[in-house]
């Protein structure tokens, strides 16, 4: 076990919503892209659906039509099943009534052997994480008045 | 239909607490666009101030 968490990459979720619950499996082929690359690692992928009442109903792949999965049927019988029920309570909060939408967890694959490098080498993770578009937007405009000031 | 038995029993790794919505990222574009841009005009600054 030691060893699996010592290979691990980090770890991301991201929901994403199809308003007007247009969802169907397009985003499939890119997805596999990116596993067939060695990129990253489809942990777990849960398909939402809230009604125009904010109605919210929660489906496995296996519980979809194939026609509405696509090529995303190919992860059905791979998946770590990370999230649990209270996750998926948590993430229902952000998707938007007469949508549908798809969560997904992956892990990056790509940072996973300089992650070992730094432990091997003595190293340790202290801090991480990710920049909001928005603070990056504020930080270049902020930039531009002091340059316009100049 | 619903989630599979097995996440019911699983402890939460995103929630319990709600999600927020997060801003639209159709910045991204415009954010690169812009970092590539500036970096080519402070190229242009520099060489400016060595001539």
């Amino acid at each position: 076990m030691t060893d699996t968490i010592d290979e691990l990459g980090p770890v991301d979720w991201i929901v994403v919503e199809f308003p007007g619950s247009k969802f169907n499996g397009e985003i499939a082929p890119v997805l596999q892209d990116l596993v067939q690359r060695g990129t990253i690692r489809v942990l777990d992928l849960l398909i939402l659906k809230k009604d125009e009442d904010g109605g919210l109903e929660a489906f496995e792949l296996s519980d979809l039509d194939p026609s509405e999965l696509g090529e995303l049927r190919h992860y059905e019988n791979k998946l770590a099943m990370l999230l649990s029920e209270d996750d998926v309570t948590a993430v229902a909060a952000a998707i938007e009534p007469d949508s549908s939408a798809a969560v997904l967890v992956w892990e990056n694959l790509w940072a996973a052997p300089f992650a070992t490098a730094v432990r091997h080498s003595g190293g340790q993770l202290v801090a991480s994480g990710r920049i909001p578009i928005q603070a990056i937007l504020a930080a270049l405009e902020a930039d531009d008045d002091d340059e316009g000031d100049e | 239909m619903g989630i599979a038995r097995r996440r019911m029993r699983r402890a939460a790794v995103i929630g319990p607490a709600p999600v927020a919505r997060t801003a639209a990222t159709v910045a991204t574009v415009a954010v690169v666009a812009n970092g590539v841009d500036r970096r080519m005009d402070r190229r242009d600054d520099r060489r400016d101030r060595g001539r």
